[in-house]
């Protein structure tokens, strides 16, 4: 037989491993043995270095000692433990020779490899490899989930709790940084000598990797049991450590989840102890913080509903509807805000408190809200194809306006429509965005604001803004919240706001809409407050964007609403509330219910009295109801003045006598002012 | 005698008109808001109706152009108390705008609402 070819068929047959390197320990041949042994095929072996099947279970000084050996006499002898492509260990006995060329110099290593793994010394040393960390000896990962498992049969058979605590060192790493690897493993092995010894022989330590190592407390009888082993290791493991001559302190920040209150499976427990150890270390480190399940019920629910509300955004079910909004005292639609609904394939259409609340902040809202944007465009586009054309207000929340890029991203959507005039967008912000930081909100509304687009202020009233802040942001609408209209009929204070806020917005020449406007009686009552814009159920509900161009065609003005059009620039209501409080403060103080003389602006600045002599006489001082104005309010202010003086308070029994006739004046001024307004009225 | 149709929310003032009302010979159906008025009013047609103004559900200015849509020619009173942020002034104006025969404030005596009610049906 040609010698060249026995030995390749030797090669071939052979049951032991062969591998062939180059000098530079480059595998160049591997024989059929070879890769049943390490499940690595000819091709995927050569061209690597062999310590690909390093499994790191030796040390580097164990492979430093293989290379002199080979170096020094041509040959090495040993066992080796390495891993197979499967992920399993396997223990090889292995000898490595040299083989030189004709000058004497290697050329060549032969490694041939025996399979021993299943001797039985090597199956106890694979056995301790498997289960247990090299550096520590204790348990690892696999044995740690292997106790686990049977402590949780156990506490369900027994009826008894487990902790499962995950602890990860504070300031370890310095110790790696400062002194090298050698002296941070040191100091690992005295940690866990320290939880070994704090420990019952019937707890498990493990170590997982790293700094980071698990307790499990079995037999457990009660939950508050596992708290004085805990803060024991806590105090233990944060005692001073020497390593290398240097003294160094390292705490622990522990996880501790409790079994069956956590009632999951072993990975999911140590998963949820471990979450509970990252809030330790947020919390400030050397501590534990007890995992809460229902927390964690709450925000995977979260979880799964936020991505519940991106599949429905990308599958096409949300949708916008268009509320009305009218200018009450010219009886004209001056435009429509912009809600998103949710066509739920399941639970039909959902209004936004369903979702919003859930996204607030999240980078999902900013998500919607350009969705908002960019859908109300196109209903823009498709409305005035239709002839229909409207100011369109669009809610921003304050993650989108916080957006870096918002006003350029804002500047190619209106690039993208240019029939749109920019000046029909308003874009709505809540009061409390503008507040949260301020100077960055500035900076973007004035970016929106150069391309033409207007803001307004939502839910205003609701978001403590003080003036100094409000008076610098350039927004053109205050929307008075919803919930101090719905109430103006019947809560004195809520109609009070709804007056300071239209009086607030008059003094800043903002203009100013009511949101929640639910009868037509509102309606007259904003009217009379000096507040033309609403919109609200008193007007029209929220539609499709389909039905509004009929809505808009079909609008009238309610018969009430031309009432508060009546007295130009007098809100009538204020005027009465205003004069019935004076009276109702005097009658007090005449009868000792106040102790303090009121005080009763003189008919020249009460609120009546500067409207009457500015634009009043201008406006309606040729009209016999208004010239019988003059008088009663002028007796009015004297008589009450008259009985706030000091002599009358001498007299109170005949300033008690007179107390009538203020309230007769008063209701006559009303009476009278009423009548003029009916007068204006009718045609 | 008429037949007469009160809608209120206050069910003790309610219950103390429909009284008075009875006593002087008419007769009195209640109804405690709008929506449930305007369904008596369908039902029996009554020829006078006196509402209230502020209401839940529906208030009194809505009931009462419900009512005139209706196209009878049912005789309207409309009443309104104090103790609210507006004066009933405000809303009787608002009503009488809107065509009722008669307004009143609450609280009334019996001699002025049985005169109301004369007034109306006149």
């Amino acid at each position: 037989m040609d010698p060249q070819r026995l030995i390749t068929s030797l090669l071939a047959h052979t049951h032991e491993g062969i591998v062939i390197t180059d000098a530079g320990a480059m595998i160049v041949e591997v024989n059929r043995a070879f890769s049943e042994l390490t499940g690595y095929s000819r091709t995927e072996a050569i061209g690597r270095n062999p310590r690909f099947l390093q499994a790191g279970h030796h040390s580097p000084e164990f492979y430093a000692h293989l290379w002199g050996a080979l170096l020094e006499q041509g040959y090495w002898r040993g066992e080796l433990l390495n891993r197979h492509k499967d992920g399993r260990m396997i223990a090889d006995r292995v000898t490595i020779s040299a083989v030189p060329d004709d000058n004497g110099v290697t050329a060549y290593y032969v490694g041939l490899f025996s399979d021993i793994t299943h001797s039985s010394e090597s199956r106890r040393q694979l056995q301790q490899m498997a289960y247990h960390d090299a550096l520590t000896g204790l348990p690892n990962r696999l044995l740690l989930l292997d106790r686990l498992q049977s402590a949780i049969a156990r506490a369900d058979r027994e009826n008894i709790m487990l902790a499962v605590c995950y602890l990860d060192l504070d300031g370890f790493k310095p110790v790696n940084d400062l002194l090298g690897h050698a002296a941070g493993d040191q100091l690992l092995i005295m940690v866990a000598e320290r939880l070994r010894h704090c420990t019952r022989e019937s707890d498990t330590v493990a170590r997982l990797g790293g700094d980071e190592f698990v307790v499990l407390l079995s037999s457990l009888n009660q939950a508050e049991e596992c708290e004085p082993t805990i803060h024991r290791l806590l105090s233990v493991l944060a005692a001073p450590y020497r390593v290398h001559e240097q003294s160094f302190d390292v705490t622990a920040s522990i996880g501790v989840t409790l079994y069956p209150l956590d009632g999951c499976d072993a990975d999911t427990l140590v998963r949820h102890a471990d979450q509970a150890m990252y809030l330790a270390k947020q919390a400030g480190r050397n501590r534990y913080v007890l995992f809460d399940a229902d927390q964690d019920r709450q925000l995977r629910a979260r979880r799964q509903q936020l991505s519940r509300i991106e599949a429905g955004l990308t599958a096409h079910e949300f949708r916008l509807y268009f509320q009305p909004k009218v200018d009450l005292y010219r009886g004209v639609v001056i435009g429509a805000e912009a809600l998103v609904r949710w066509q739920h394939p399941e639970q039909g259409l959902l209004p936004p408190s369903e979702f919003l609340p859930l996204i607030e902040g999240h980078l999902l809202m900013v998500k919607l809200d350009h969705w908002v944007f960019t859908e109300a465009l196109e209903q823009m586009d498709r409305w005035q194809a239709q002839g229909l054309s409207l100011a369109i207000s669009i809610n921003v929340s304050a993650a989108t306006l916080q957006q870096a890029n918002f006003p350029d991203w804002l500047a190619e959507q209106l690039a993208e429509h240019p029939h749109i005039p920019p000046q029909s967008i308003e874009l709505e912000i809540l009061e409390t965005t503008a507040l949260d930081d301020l100077q960055r909100a500035l900076q973007a509304i004035e970016q929106c604001i150069q391309l033409g687009v207007g803001f307004a202020l939502d839910d205003f009233g609701t978001g403590y803004s003080s003036l100094t802040y409000f008076r610098r942001l350039p927004v053109r609408t205050l929307k008075i919240d919803q919930s101090f209209v719905r109430d103006m009929l019947i809560d004195t204070e809520d109609m009070t706001i709804v007056e300071v806020v239209v009086n607030l917005a008059q003094t800043f020449q903002r203009a100013v809409i009511a949101e929640g406007m639910e009868t037509a009686l509102h309606g007259a009552a904003l009217l009379r407050l000096g507040c033309h814009c609403a919109q609200g159920y008193g007007i029209a509900r929220p539609m499709p964007p389909e039905a509004l161009p009929d809505w808009v065609k079909t609008f009238t003005r309610h018969p009430l609403w031309s009432a508060g059009a009546a007295i130009e620039g007098l809100p009538l209501l204020n005027v009465e509330a205003e004069h019935r409080t004076w009276v109702r403060q005097v009658d007090d103080f005449l009868h000792g219910a106040c102790p303090q003389a009121p005080f009763v602006s003189d008919e020249q600045t009460c609120r009546f009295g500067r409207w009457y002599i500015q634009q009043g006489l201008l406006r309606y001082g040729h009209l016999a109801a208004f010239q019988t104005l003059e008088p009663l309010h002028h007796q009015f202010h004297e008589l009450a003045r008259e009985l706030m003086e000091p002599q009358a308070r001498m007299d109170v029994d005949a300033a008690l006598a007179r107390l009538p006739e203020l309230y007769t004046t008063c209701d006559l001024l009303i009476e009278q002012l009423y009548r003029l307004q009916r007068e204006l009225l009718t045609p | 005698m008429a037949t007469i149709l009160v809608i209120e929310d206050d069910e003790q003032f309610c219950q103390m008109l429909a009284q008075m009302l009875r006593q002087a010979g008419h007769q009195v159906e209640t109804a405690a808001n709008g929506v449930l008025g305007l369904e008596r009013f369908r039902a029996s047609a009554p020829e006078l109706v006196i509402t209230d103004i502020l209401m839940p559900e529906k208030d009194g200015i809505d009931t009462i152009l419900e009512i005139k849509r209706e196209g009878t020619d049912t005789r309207l009173i409309a009443i309104s108390g104090g103790r609210r942020a507006i004066t009933p002034q405000f809303n009787l104006d608002s009503a009488a705008l809107i065509g009722v025969q008669q307004v009143l404030a609450k609280p009334f005596s019996r001699q002025q609402i049985l005169e109301a009610v004369e007034a109306a049906l006149s």
